[in-house]
């Protein structure tokens, strides 16, 4: 998945260090248009709410890619929701519907096992989280396990690219453990980053008992740099955004519901990240860590992304003036 | 709430403790996992044993500012402890640059990271103050930025969360858990107050470690502790423990004794 792909008369080094800075400029955007992508293929659906029939529509957005439902066969397979606050007045997490959702629909394509697993970045009491988010009531419900990653014993993993100069970064036993992971996002601005979708979801791979609260050791590396080292390091093979209720303006806590109507999936995590910044009104270009991402084996270029499932319109979604330099034009 | 149902809820929060222990006196977060400083060192305060040849060995990492004050009441901890401190008084977070645009706090009070290189934040800064004061250092310069560092985080609600009271103009809700530690580390004041009424707030949204943490704090106050007991007793599994996990029973442990005692290792 992360393999590195130099495309011809540029090299991998254009792209180091000077990335951040680069991107969201238009000369970066010229770096990212010349680099050679694989083709990716991403499905969008229109879900009108979380009340629908969600296994039967995540169904049909993961047989979209036969590999995955292959992987899932047999397979120990780890969800990873986005887990940041209880108050659910506002489109914090995603929704505990759509992980339940999920959870059935891999045990429908014959998932050995699904364990629900998070890290949450700066709440120290996960069980009142867990609790207050309406998430251990579904998964009571199906008796799918919780696994809380803040508690989790951890490898340190060598990160290949090491954008973030750290080294190694610590990732929890059980993500580190999943035949397949599945990184389960909410679709959302971020007030730190532009947006959080799948591979930001990423963050809570990282255990609180080996970095604290919140997980500033990621944001003192860089959280643009911390993304994409994650990646390499956490390998997710799938991904889900959370785009039925999504966030704008102050996010990924404080902003407003975007009554946006889709889910989307797809086995690239940049790739995915991609087709859902361009549904909010992003240039996926412009964002640094998906710019990164695309020297080395992420896919952003549309021309190089097949969207299957249902035709969605993009919503602009409203964004901090400082993150106003990633719209697309 | 009767006595003994509290000491028979902590007996049994011990019970469970003694079987979760690993046989290199460690505790791991679940019961025999890998070892950890954190389930550890609130093992030893909740008096479920302490092993200091482990504390001694491992790496303990934030859990080393714990030190001092879990182990206060373990005689053979004394090195332990005194390296502990020198430790705590080498340790600052890093500054960051003031933007008052994004941070309504006082970004450049360096106080104490959760890791070496980043910056300061609420629930390290009091394990290094409370450490501090348990062991007389309490006038120290750094343990007095740290209590400055604390004043300054707290956040509009009278609690502390992890240590943003205000982003972007934005008042941040506070969390039980850090503001019990970060009430535990000051020795009073108005603050104080703010924050033990805040601490009640444990009932309508408990947890074995909210209520745990919101005893701790109010007891080390002198503040009574209304039905939160009560609830702590309610929310103990069959097998003793709290959420099969070691740190949360062994702080149960220690607010269950600090119920009927009146006291406990962290009120200073």
């Amino acid at each position: 998945m992360s393999t590195r792909s130099d495309p011809p008369g540029l090299s991998r080094r254009a792209l180091l260090g000077g990335a951040v800075a680069l991107a969201a400029t238009a000369t970066g955007v010229l770096v990212v248009d010349r680099l050679w992508q694989p083709y990716a293929r991403v499905c969008t659906l229109r879900a009108d709410s979380y009340e629908i029939d969600l296994v039967d529509l995540l169904l049909r957005g993961i047989r979209e890619f036969p590999d995955t439902v292959a992987r899932a066969k047999g397979a120990r397979v780890v969800l990873k929701p986005n887990l940041v606050e209880y108050d659910q007045s506002r489109p914090i997490n995603t929704n505990p519907r759509l992980v339940a959702s999920a959870a059935e629909a891999f045990r429908q394509l014959g998932a050995a096992e699904v364990v629900v697993a998070e890290g949450p970045g700066h709440r120290r009491d996960t069980e009142l989280l867990v609790g207050e988010s309406g998430l251990q009531d579904v998964l009571h419900a199906i008796r799918a396990p919780f696994v809380d990653l803040n508690a989790d014993s951890f490898t340190r993993v060598a990160l290949s690219a090491n954008h973030t100069g750290l080294g190694t970064l610590p990732v929890a036993a059980t993500v580190l453990g999943a035949d397949l992971l599945v990184s389960v996002a909410k679709m959302k601005t971020h007030h730190w980053a532009g947006a959080t979708l799948s591979m930001k979801n990423l963050f809570g791979t990282v255990p609180g008992v080996a970095v604290g609260w919140p997980k500033n050791v990621l944001h003192w590396g860089g959280i643009e740099q911390s993304i994409v080292d994650l990646w390499h390091a956490v390998q997710p093979r799938f991904a889900i955004i959370d785009g039925i209720v999504g966030m704008e303006g102050d996010g990924p806590i404080r902003g407003t519901a975007v009554d946006m109507r889709t889910i989307v999936l797809g086995e690239q995590c940049p790739a995915v990240d991609a087709v859902a910044a361009r549904l909010m009104g992003l240039d996926p270009r412009r964002m640094p860590y998906l710019a990164v991402a695309a020297g080395e084996g992420g896919t952003i270029a549309a021309s190089r992304i097949e969207v299957v499932g249902d035709v969605i319109a993009p919503r602009p979604f409203a964004l901090l003036e400082k993150f106003e330099k990633l719209r697309a034009d | 709430m009767d006595v003994d149902v509290l000491l028979d809820a902590r007996e049994r929060a011990l019970a469970f403790l003694r079987e979760a222990r690993n046989a290199d006196g460690s505790w791991g977060y679940l019961a025999r996992g890998p070892g950890a400083s954190e389930p550890t060192l609130h093992a030893a305060a909740a008096g479920a044993g302490a092993s200091v040849a482990w504390l001694g060995a491992a790496d303990l990492g934030w859990g080393r500012l714990l030190v001092p004050a879990a182990l206060a009441r373990v005689p053979e901890a004394a090195a332990l402890r005194e390296a502990a401190v020198e430790h705590i008084l080498g340790l600052a977070g890093e500054p960051v640059e003031p933007d008052p645009a994004v941070m309504g706090h006082d970004t450049t009070i360096t106080a104490w990271p959760w890791i070496a290189g980043t910056a300061a934040w609420v629930e390290p800064t009091a394990y290094a103050v409370l450490s501090l004061r348990t062991v007389g250092r309490g006038d120290h310069p750094r343990a007095l930025e740290g209590l400055r560092m604390l004043r300054d985080r707290q956040c509009a609600d009278g609690g502390w969360n992890y240590g943003n009271p205000e982003v972007y103009g934005e008042a941040l809700e506070s969390e039980i858990v850090p503001t019990g530690w970060a009430t535990l580390a000051l020795p009073g004041g108005p603050e104080v107050d703010r924050a033990l009424a805040r601490l009640l707030d444990a009932a309508a949204h408990p947890s074995g470690l909210s209520l745990s943490l919101a005893i701790l704090a109010r007891v080390a106050h002198r503040a009574p502790i209304e039905a939160l007991a009560a609830l702590l007793v309610a929310r103990q599994d069959a097998d003793g423990g709290f959420g099969g996990r070691c740190e949360r029973t062994a702080l149960a442990a220690c607010a269950l004794g600090a119920a009927v005692e009146g006291t406990h290792v962290y009120a200073v």
